[in-house]
Formats: C-alpha cells, sequence, structure tokens
C-alpha cells in the first residue's frame, strides 16, 4: 500500500466517535453564552483565504503538469527509430510479442512445482547518471540483493542488500579519464518540479541484513503486502488473476504518487510477480496471459541483458514526467523465467534528456529464484 | 430554540469531534478539550462570519487558540505524552492495526504531521487545508509533497516493518 492510502486507513475510530452528552451540554452553553460580535465584511476575510494571483498561476502550473503526466501514458506506440540492439534473426522473431508471451505462458505451464525451507532469489540492479564535471558521461550504480522468505511465518525471513559501487558505463571510461578518474560524483536530478542532487560514490558498500517479517506478509505485490501462502492461492486464470491484481490500482504507482495509467500498472505489478515470486505454474502461466492481453507491447527479437545474456524481449513504451521509456522484460520463452526488467530511453526529458534512444536507464535482472532447503547467511 | 442558536448545534454536532482530533493530533488530549470549548465559544461569536462548510474555518480559529492561550510547555508536554502513545500503539482504537504508519507519523515535524493529518485523516481538500494552516494553494502543495516524502522516508526507516518495494520505477530513485 502506498503510505498515504496506509495513512488513510490508519484513521483513528475518535474521527468519527460522538462526544458525550455531558461534554456536549457544558461546551454548547459556554458558546452560546458568549455576546455575540457585529458581523465582519466578508471582503475583509477573502484576501486571507482566496487565492493570490501569484498563488493561483503557480497551482495551474502544477495541475498542468499533472495532467499532461497522466494523459500521455494512456496511447503507448512501438517506437520504430529508438530500438534497441535487437537482432531479426532468431527463432522467435516472426512471432508477436502476444505469441511469444503466450509461448512463454505453455513453459511456466510445465515447470514442476518445488519446494523447499525458503524461498531463495537473487537480484543485479543498476541505475545510469549523467555526470562529469569537465565532460559529461554516464555511469552505473550497480547493487545485489537476496530474499530469503521462509516457508512458513513461523521462521524469520531476511533481505540482504548490497551496494556494488559506480563505476562509467560501457564505452565512456575514456570521458571519465579526462574528467580526472574522480571516484564520487553529483548528479542532479528534478523531481515534481524541485531540484535536487544525489551523491554516489564509486566504493561499494557492505551487505546489510534485515529481517523483513511483517505478519509473515513478507511479498509486495500490486501494492499490498502478501504471504507465501497467499501467492500460492492466487487465481490460475488470467481473467481471476487481472481482476486480482487491478484491485491494487490507484491510478499512481505502487510505491510513488507519480501518476500511472492502469495498462502500465498492470504489466509493471504482472512483471514483479512473474520476476521473482513463489506462486503455482498454472498462475505464473496465468500471469504471462495477463501480459499477452495487454496492448503496445512489440517484440524486441534476441537481446542481450546487462549480466551478458541473451534474452528473447517484449517492450512497451510508457510516458513518464521524465519523457518516454520502453519497458522491457526480457524473457527466457523456453523456461518461461524473466530474466530482466528494465527501462530504456525512447524520447526521455529533463533528467534523463541526456540519455540517448536505446540506453538502458533502470535495470533489475534476476539470477536466482527457486525453493532451497539451504539457509541464509548469518549476519 | 432559536433559529440561529439551531444552526449552531447542528455546526456543532457536524464539526466538534474533528475539530477535538485535529487539537489532539496538535497537542495531545490534555489541552483538547479546553481548546475545542473555546474555539465553539469564539464561533458562536462571530457566528456570522462562519463559512459553510465550516469546518476548515473552526479549525483554523482551533489553531489560533492553541497557538495564543495554550502555553508551550503545557502543550509540548501534553503532545509528547500523545505521541508516545501512538508509538506504542496503546489507544483502544484503528491505531493498533497500523502501527507502522502512525509511528512514522510521530517521527516527522509538527507542520509534517499537520499537513498530512489535514490531507490524510480529515479529509480536506488541499485549498480547504491551505486555508487551515494560512497558506496559499500553490505552497501548500509543496508543503504536502515534502511531507509525503518524509513519510514515505520514515517508513523505509524501520525495515522491520515493511516487505522490500518489488521494482522501482522511474522517478522513484529521487525520493
Amino acid at each position: 500500500m502506498n503510505p498515504m492510502d496506509e495513512l488513510r486507513a490508519a484513521r483513528p475510530a475518535y474521527y468519527d466517535a460522538q462526544v458525550d452528552q455531558h461534554t456536549r451540554a457544558g461546551e454548547l452553553a459556554h458558546a452560546m453564552a458568549q455576546p455575540r460580535t457585529a458581523p465582519r465584511r466578508r471582503t475583509s476575510v477573502r484576501p486571507v483565504w482566496g487565492l493570490s494571483l501569484a498563488g493561483a498561476a503557480a497551482a495551474t502550473a502544477v495541475a498542468v503538469t499533472v495532467s499532461v503526466a497522466g494523459t500521455g501514458g494512456t496511447t503507448p506506440r512501438a517506437p520504430s527509430a529508438a530500438a534497441p540492439s535487437t537482432s531479426a534473426a532468431t527463432p522467435v522473431a516472426h512471432l508477436s510479442a502476444r505469441q511469444l508471451l503466450l509461448v512463454a505462458a505453455e513453459s511456466s505451464r510445465k515447470a514442476s512445482a518445488a519446494d523447499g525451507a525458503y524461498w531463495h532469489t537473487e537480484t543485479s540492479s543498476g541505475y545510469a547518471y549523467q555526470v562529469g564535471t569537465k565532460v559529461k558521461y554516464v555511469v552505473n550504480s550497480l547493487g545485489r540483493s537476496q530474499f530469503w522468505v521462509a516457508s512458513t511465518p513461523d521462521r524469520p525471513s531476511y533481505w540482504i542488500s548490497q551496494n556494488m559501487g559506480t563505476k562509467p558505463a560501457k564505452g565512456q571510461e575514456d570521458a571519465w579519464r579526462q574528467d580526472g578518474s574522480p571516484t564520487s560524483w553529483t548528479t542532479q536530478g528534478d523531481k515534481g518540479g524541485k531540484r535536487l542532487s544525489l551523491s554516489i560514490e564509486a566504493r561499494p558498500g557492505k551487505p546489510s541484513r534485515d529481517r523483513i517479517d511483517y505478519k509473515g506478509d513478507v511479498f509486495d505485490l500490486a501494492g499490498h503486502n502478501i504471504s507465501v501462502a497467499e501467492l500460492r492461492a492466487l487465481p490460475t486464470t488470467p481473467d481471476g488473476l487481472k481482476k486480482y491484481l487491478l484491485k491494487g490500482y490507484q491510478g499512481h504507482g505502487t510505491e510513488a504518487n507519480t501518476p500511472m495509467d492502469a495498462d502500465s500498472w498492470l504489466f509493471q505489478v504482472t512483471a514483479g510477480l512473474i520476476a521473482d515470486m513463489p506462486v503455482k505454474p498454472a498462475t505464473r502461466a496465468a500471469a504471462y496471459k495477463v501480459l499477452a492481453g495487454i496492448g503496445g507491447v512489440r517484440n524486441l527479437g534476441q537481446v542481450t541483458d546487462a549480466l551478458g545474456r541473451t534474452a528473447t524481449g517484449v517492450g512497451r513504451t510508457e510516458t513518464w514526467p521524465t519523457g518516454r521509456f520502453e519497458r522491457q522484460l526480457l524473457i527466457d520463452p523456453d523456461t518461461g523465467t524473466l530474466l530482466t526488467d528494465q527501462f530504456v530511453a525512447v524520447e526521455p526529458r529533463g533528467q534523463y534528456a541526456w540519455a540517448e534512444p536505446g540506453t538502458p536507464i533502470i535495470w533489475q535482472a534476476v539470477t536466482e529464484a527457486s525453493w532451497t532447503d539451504q539457509t541464509p547467511p548469518k549476519a | 430554540m432559536t433559529d440561529d442558536s439551531h444552526r449552531f448545534t447542528t455546526m456543532y454536532d457536524e464539526c466538534r469531534q474533528r475539530v477535538w482530533a485535529y487539537v489532539v493530533s496538535r497537542a495531545g488530549r490534555q489541552v483538547a478539550d479546553e481548546v475545542v470549548s473555546e474555539t465553539f465559544a469564539i464561533a458562536w461569536r462571530r457566528f456570522d462570519d462562519v463559512p459553510e462548510p465550516a469546518l476548515p474555518w473552526l479549525l483554523g480559529v482551533a489553531r489560533n487558540v492553541l497557538r495564543d492561550n495554550i502555553r508551550a510547555e503545557i502543550k509540548q508536554e501534553s503532545l509528547s505524552r500523545e505521541l508516545r502513545a501512538w508509538a506504542e500503539g496503546d489507544h483502544a482504537d484503528r491505531v493498533a492495526e497500523h502501527l507502522a504508519v502512525v509511528r512514522a507519523l510521530a517521527t516527522l515535524s509538527e507542520e509534517e504531521r499537520e499537513i498530512l493529518i489535514l490531507v490524510a485523516w480529515q479529509g480536506l481538500a488541499p485549498r480547504d487545508a491551505a486555508r487551515v494552516v494560512g497558506c496559499s494553494q500553490a505552497a501548500f502543495r509543496v508543503r504536502l509533497h515534502r511531507a509525503r516524502k518524509r513519510l514515505a522516508q520514515a517508513m523505509e526507516a524501520a525495515p522491520a516493518a515493511r516487505p522490500r518495494p518489488r521494482v522501482r520505477n522511474l522517478n522513484e530513485e529521487w525520493s
């Protein structure tokens, strides 16, 4: 749940309570014993309550920004020029994205339902930033994380994450040397019209381990916390699953209030489910069919992910406040494994204006997602 | 009963508990009844000035009463007691089920907490909430944006209380 929605749900019961009769009688009597003053002219009150012209103008500007961001995402189109590195000569290239997702659904359905003491996942992630003082270039901030989720809520679950440091992106090393080979950078961003700066260090961090027991609801699916048992009981039909997932849709992203259209939202949460959640094979197959039912998805052919793995990609163009991006899912259709979920620049603006079309901006590559009887590493 | 006292009583019944809840969130229960009583006394005196809807106006009056009539040390002591109770989840109401977010709320600054409560608990539109705190609507939106972000950060700061987000989105690394 989004923090504001959680806050709304936490409204104390006393907001709706009745005041006790004794207090009510006392307060009313005290109030109405006061002398009435002559009415003030409304005009003297208005300047305080009303908006100043400057305020009105600024409020309009805010509203315009929001409506642009909100409408853009509803008409996704496959970009023709901004294709990332793809090759046409692959066995699946003749399939439509929809057919490809249905193949992945079929492969998922045939997978065996495994079991174990822990659901264990490992993910590598990366973020691209433009930096540099003498010369501009791109660096990638890398991270790794592991999830160890106990099969039953009576044992603890853990999240282990590590900052793997930041280094120049492929092909950007020369520019980095020209800049004096710095090991820390500051980059400027923009969020909601506010300029923010972010400092980035080249040095990796130590792994940090957190217990993530939250009444057993360890996973975060479609904006809600959910347990292993609930994940295993998810609907196994595309319609049922889609309906279940869309119940969490509130018009904005799952982690922020950035407006998000329903298709983009569904694409994201369904991909998240496929990527690393311990659902039944039939649910995973249904999830691929949900993806196959979303419009505007194109087949990218054979693609290499950030870890150098070859995959078949599908992509869908989305509009964000910072421009147009393609959300790409790189999958292995033969096993139904989702290898990488990434955002690639199509027509970026603002803080991503520097990105050449085809540049991955954010990626998450799953390297492990299976049941195991091993135990999580000690702190 | 005169027409005015009838209308005043209706307004009191509609808004009294909301005003009380607002004062509790700003200054705790110890001082809440006193502030509410004085707020409605002012509302009766100036009943001809009270706009419709009355709640934002009443909250604005309560805010001034709290500032002008209650000694800072007493207010501070009463508020700390209230926030401790929030953090411990020991009020017998919905708070206990939503401990993580209420705890996070209790760690924010007074200004941030007030803004979030006006929107999320009092259910005021930004325009009405801006009137309560006495700023322009545009300024209120900026403050609300900042307060939301601080709430999300405060919740993140308690890792045991919340599963990690699954997939981060564009723009969200800046929060």
